[in-house]
């Protein structure tokens, strides 16, 4: 009987010292988890103001691109053409006459469409794909790359902010190519589920002495920071690839 | 000190006052609409187990032997368990849920047929479904340390865990030592079924409230 006491209280010990490992195991579990969701809080914040600012300079950006074509556009169009309708002017006969009439619509017409570009609204306002296809209309027009676009899909975004983050991204790599490439020919194919591939057969890069360098630590962050999955492939002589998938659930 | 529950069934304090919290559990479960898949479980578990405690409670007051209701029971709740847990378990593959599903499904029959009977309690199938569903348990602590993005407080799928955790390894503690209890000391063995009573005090206590914490989630989540 004296044995089965013994057993008796060790079984009631061994019972307690169970319930209480339980109990601290709780608390610790409560302790650690409570820690965890506190830094994911942190970080959480932390990204959303690294998003806020992200979006801020993007928009920055576009409004510097934005009066930097504007002032070039008035410089060399609509400038040229108020010179010549002076020019005309001075020697008023019915030809001239006529010619600057037409000076003056024409120079309405592009003023018209300036105006449009300085509107702030316009990022908001342009599909991704249109953005795209004004973008290579823009490389055609310097006239020293082919440019060759193809669409085999949807590119859509419809998220402003981000849209103007990706706007920004997409100018970023298309200067990088113009700039360093010396590619002759340029390709924009719009893939399916929500791919954009920019190609050249440029001079290409070795990927690991530029990681620094070309920007590319600054895209490959603003695209992070939207859930865009961006990679660059490049190697010297053999041209420059840049994949860019937008996330499936786009928000 | 003897009671009537129901003014019917005669019983001590401590059996009353697990019956009265079940009956609370019970009624929680029918009236608290959720479209969680866990919580639609527990609600189903809550309801099975109050049925078959009044079950057990009119054979014993026709003063019949009610053991293999209860054996039922472990036949029924361990594998709503394996479910409910699963179903909050990340990279879980349905394959590893069905081959657990269905063995302890098997051990349990086996057992029941086979091996312990009706008309004992099949420890051996509560030993068994307490491992388990102590293992289930801690992948489902890691799960929730990998997904820090909500404050426990407010998971009523933690409330779940804490409650099998606690219920299992008090479960499996108590019926390791159960048949040598029964040898030694039988008023022993009967007075320290009080721990168990106060583990299913605390355990449909955190059924009710993890039920109850899913319908706020719920509503705050019309609301915005």
């Amino acid at each position: 009987m004296a044995e089965s006491g013994v057993d008796y209280v060790f079984m009631v010990s061994a019972g307690t010292v169970i319930l209480l490992l339980l109990v601290t195991f709780i608390i610790a579990f409560l302790f650690i988890h409570q820690r965890k969701y506190f830094e994911h809080q942190r970080k959480l914040t932390f990204l959303n103001a690294k998003y806020q600012e992200e979006t801020m300079k993007a928009q920055m950006e576009m409004q510097e691109k934005t009066l930097e074509y504007v002032g070039r556009e008035l410089h060399d169009n609509i400038g040229q053409i108020l010179s010549l309708i002076k020019l005309n002017l001075s020697n008023p006969e019915a030809d001239q006459i006529r010619e600057s009439k037409n000076l003056v619509t024409n120079a309405i017409k592009d003023l018209r469409s300036l105006s449009h570009k300085m509107n702030l609204n316009w990022a908001a306002e342009v599909s991704l794909e249109n953005f795209i296809e004004a973008e290579v209309q823009k490389i055609r027009n310097i006239g020293h790359f082919e440019v060759l676009f193809e669409k085999q899909g949807e590119f859509v975004v419809s998220n402003n902010e981000n849209k103007v983050i990706l706007f920004r991204i997409i100018q970023e790599c298309i200067n990088n190519t113009l700039k360093h490439s010396e590619a002759k020919q340029i390709k924009f194919v719009i893939e399916r589920d929500q791919h954009l591939l920019i190609a050249d057969d440029g001079k290409g890069f070795d990927q690991g002495q530029a990681k620094n360098g070309l920007g590319l630590v600054n895209i490959q962050e603003r695209a992070k920071i939207i859930g865009v999955d961006l990679t660059i492939k490049s190697s010297m002589g053999n041209g420059t690839q840049i994949d860019i998938l937008l996330p499936q659930n786009d928000s | 000190m003897e009671v009537y529950f129901f003014f019917i069934f005669k019983m001590d304090l401590s059996n009353a006052i697990y019956h009265s919290i079940l009956c609370i559990a019970f009624i929680v479960a029918l009236v608290v609409k959720s479209s969680d898949r866990a919580i639609l479980l527990l609600r189903v578990y809550l309801v099975l187990t109050f049925l078959i405690e009044m079950t057990a409670l009119y054979i014993r007051y026709l003063g019949e032997y009610n053991s293999w209701v209860y054996n039922i029971w472990v036949l029924i709740s361990v594998p709503i368990f394996i479910k409910i847990i699963f179903s909050q378990l990340k990279n879980k593959t349905s394959l590893a849920e069905n081959i657990l599903f269905f063995t302890v499904i098997v051990f349990y029959l086996l057992n029941l047929f086979f091996f312990q009977g009706f008309h004992i309690v099949n420890t051996y199938s509560v030993q068994f479904g307490a491992i388990i569903i102590i293992i289930l348990t801690l992948l489902h602590f890691k799960a929730l340390l990998d997904s820090p993005e909500k404050p426990l407080i407010d998971n009523p799928h933690f409330y779940i865990s804490i409650a099998l955790l606690m219920f299992y390894a008090g479960t499996f503690t108590y019926y390791s030592f159960f048949n040598f209890l029964i040898r030694v000391d039988m008023v022993s063995a009967q007075e320290i079924t009080i721990v168990l009573l106060l583990l299913n005090y605390l355990t449909y206590s955190l059924f009710a409230i993890a039920i109850l914490l899913q319908r706020k989630k719920q509503l705050t989540h019309v609301r915005n």
